[in-house]
């Protein structure tokens, strides 16, 4: 595997599921990093698309990362600071206010409702990679997706458009 | 709408000073010190000191209990072999508080006399009793008493009958360790029930698992072994054990589960396996 062509044609993807999963820049980066260095310490053997070897590895570490959250939650001297209420989001969605508003409210929906919502409607993903992704069937992604962009819907304050 | 706003989402211009400064720090970072199993295996032995420093404090094992007197038993001992332990912190060992047994040692002298050297009878109890902070060891069976710090045989009236019969009573608890099978059976058929309803097939492959089970089966084989054949062993280094490979197959779930959801019911069956499974040691 090559990985700085990897590096090159991955960086953003994974970049930007992170910070639409996590909602925060700096931590976003550090998941971005964390699942590159794990690319780079892994064997890739080319079971799959490096595309989707890299998006699974990206799964792994964000949920790691939810998991941590929910530990340090219950120990509130472990307070993470970067989830301090002064946090400004990304200065590119802040640029227009339709966008700011999206990105709020993605982070008010659960981990799986946004999951899908970005694989899907961000990424463009088909249905089949989507449900390949997450291990779910078809069905459930459908499903899932059509509940998702109600509650988005419901938060952003406007009308139901998923498909 | 809702669609079109979110594929503007995509947009999101790429940040060169940011994609150049990860991916220097890739190549400058140290790799981590711990994998996987070493980080387990501290986990495992900071768990057991923790659970050393918490259990171990010798204040219970000394004190004496119904006044002057404390009796630990062992049940089916055999000549030559002595099982019972100052402490109930050792597996098979029995911290007796019945008061006929307590009384038969207070007043040992009246109801004994010592014989000439004979052999003990088939079915034999080990004692050790704490009498005034002095421990001594006895063998008590169906025909004669030896007292195994001094070598010396008694025969006994029978009051020193009663007495026996008391301490040779086992104190194992099998409807227990029946109803743990069922609680792990039932277990596995609600996840694989949730996994039918979700449309998931889930199996940790079997290079994982293999030497997992083969590992953890070899070793509290030879426990249980060492229990039946050489002697009781200290719990908390036998629930070591457990601990550590309830921690190496969570390693293993975490690194192959596909979802979340999957992560999730495999915990659930690993914590409930292992955590049924050390209470069981523990009650042994």
């Amino acid at each position: 595997m090559d990985f700085e062509r990897a590096y090159e044609e991955h960086f953003q993807v994974t970049y930007r599921f992170f910070l639409y999963m996590v909602g925060h820049n700096e931590v976003a980066e550090d998941l971005t990093q964390e699942t590159f260095l794990r690319l780079l310490k892994g064997q890739y053997r080319g079971e799959a698309q490096l595309g989707t070897y890299i998006r699974q590895i990206a799964r792994h570490v964000v949920y790691d990362y939810f998991r941590r959250q929910a530990l340090i939650k219950w120990l509130p001297f472990r307070e993470d600071p970067r989830h301090a209420t002064d946090y400004i989001p990304h200065e590119w969605l802040t640029q227009s206010e339709e966008r700011r508003t999206l990105y709020i409210a993605l982070q008010k929906l659960k981990k799986e409702h946004r999951e899908v919502i970005i694989y899907r409607k961000i990424e463009e993903l088909s249905i089949e990679e989507t449900a390949q992704l997450l291990a779910w069937n078809q069905t459930k992604v459908a499903n899932t997706l059509r509940t998702a962009m109600k509650a988005l819907a419901k938060h952003v304050g406007g009308d139901d458009d998923a498909r | 709408m809702l669609d079109k706003q979110l594929q503007e989402l995509k947009q999101l211009p790429e940040d060169k000073q940011l994609k150049e400064k990860i991916y220097r720090q890739l190549h400058t970072k140290k790799p981590k010190r711990f994998t996987g199993l070493k980080e387990a295996l501290l986990l495992t032995i900071m768990i057991a000191i923790a659970f050393f420093l918490f259990i171990l404090p010798p204040a219970q094992q000394t004190t004496t209990s119904a006044g002057d007197i404390t009796l630990f038993t062992a049940f089916g001992g055999e000549p030559g072999q002595f099982f019972a332990r100052p402490s109930t912190l050792y597996t098979g060992v029995y911290h007796e508080e019945n008061e006929q047994l307590l009384d038969f040692f207070r007043t040992f002298d009246e109801h004994m006399i010592v014989t000439e050297d004979v052999k003990l009878g088939e079915h034999i109890a080990d004692i050790v009793m704490i009498q005034n902070g002095k421990q001594t060891r006895y063998q008590m069976s169906d025909t004669y008493l030896l007292n195994v710090d001094t070598g010396v045989f008694y025969q006994g009236d029978e009051t020193y009958e009663d007495a026996f019969n008391i301490a040779y009573t086992p104190h194992n608890d099998p409807g227990f360790a029946i109803f743990m099978p069922i609680v792990v059976i039932i277990l596995h058929g609600v996840i694989s029930n949730r996994y039918k309803k979700a449309n998931i097939t889930f199996e940790i492959p079997v290079k994982y698992n293999a030497p997992v089970i083969m590992g953890f089966l070899v070793i509290m084989g030879s426990s249980m072994f060492y229990h039946q054949q050489i002697g009781p062993i200290f719990k908390p280094l036998l629930i070591i054990f457990p601990v550590a490979f309830g921690l190496v197959m969570w390693k293993i779930i975490k690194k192959i589960a596909p979802s979340p959801f999957v992560y999730r019911m495999e915990m659930i069956r690993v914590l409930v396996s292992f955590g049924l499974l050390i209470l069981l040691l523990w009650s042994m």
